[in-house]
């Protein structure tokens, strides 16, 4: 049997953003139609990353979606489709509130490595390979402040930005800052010690 | 936490490769959706995208983000595909 299948509400870029700026019916229909589109979003965003209840979850979350484009309407740019706009807000509410759950129960301190104990001097010849593992963990460990050390390490032991966020009590922007400010202590930190690609070739050989 | 060999590896390559000026999540977000129907077109990303680009090969969030917006309308297309089309081979 053939399935029809319901294609995207055919409105123009400029008359969902009409529609969702007016009161009344016309805004009522625009999100009516909005709504199996951000619903289908955020079902291809949930399932694959939940056993069970992706289904229950995009219910539970498509309201959410819907206001947060309603209201932030005058951010879409204008360069991409109005949908794609609108499917990248639900997606990223999805992701957030799937982040959220899973690392709810996780503190920060057990992602966080122990800060070293006092580091050797690194051998300034040819660094053998433990060697240059040493030197990286010395320099991450004297070249950051404790806070962007606490952030790289949580970020390269998988927690999402989100979530280190939260825990630092700032959020994903400024934490984006923080780990780029620390990648260009270390980048100096190694070029200062010859550190090169080659060393990496080392590394992984090791 | 243990900073394997490998995680140090993956850092100091990262490192090495950071540019003074990047573009941050808040940057980056608005230009996304763009990003994903070039990504979607099998088009060559535009000079004026290479910033998100990079930014979204670094942050871990935002390219979950995107990745997961592409699949979105890769398959969103497909299933307003005709008929016809969906027995062609992608």
């Amino acid at each position: 049997m053939l399935v029809r299948r319901r294609p995207s509400p055919d409105r123009s870029n400029e008359e969902w953003l009409s529609a969702l700026a007016s009161d009344g019916p016309e805004a009522e229909a625009a999100l009516a139609d909005l709504r199996p589109v951000l619903l289908k979003a955020l079902r291809i965003t949930i399932a694959p990353r939940v056993d069970r209840g992706a289904d229950a979850l995009a219910e539970d979350l498509v309201q959410d979606a819907l206001l947060h484009v309603r209201d932030r309407a005058d951010q879409f740019r204008g360069d991409a489709r109005f949908t794609t706009w609108a499917q990248k807000v639900a997606v990223r509410i999805a992701l957030s509130e799937l982040r959220r759950k899973r690392w709810e129960n996780v503190p920060l301190d057990a992602v966080v490595a122990d800060p070293p104990s006092a580091p050797e001097p690194a051998a300034d010849a040819v660094l053998e390979e433990a060697e240059t593992v040493t030197l990286v963990r010395r320099l991450i460990a004297t070249e950051l402040t404790d806070r962007q050390r606490t952030a790289l390490e949580a970020v390269l032991a998988g927690m999402p930005l989100d979530e280190v966020a939260r825990r630092l009590d700032t959020n994903r922007n400024a934490l984006y800052k923080l780990l780029h400010d620390a990648r260009l202590r270390l980048k100096k930190a190694f070029e200062d010690r010859g550190l090169t690609a080659d060393d990496l070739v080392d590394m992984a050989g090791g | 936490m243990t900073l394997t060999p490998d995680i140090l590896r993956s850092l100091v390559a990262k490192a090495l490769a950071t540019r003074p000026q990047e573009m941050t999540c808040d940057e980056c977000g608005p230009h996304l959706d763009r990003f994903a129907e070039v990504r979607l077109a099998g088009r060559d990303t535009p000079e004026a995208l290479s910033l998100v680009e990079a930014h979204v090969a670094e942050c871990s969030c935002c390219q979950e983000e995107f990745e997961a917006l592409v699949t979105v309308l890769r398959e969103v297309e497909r299933d307003e595909a005709p008929w016809w089309r969906r027995l062609l081979p992608s």
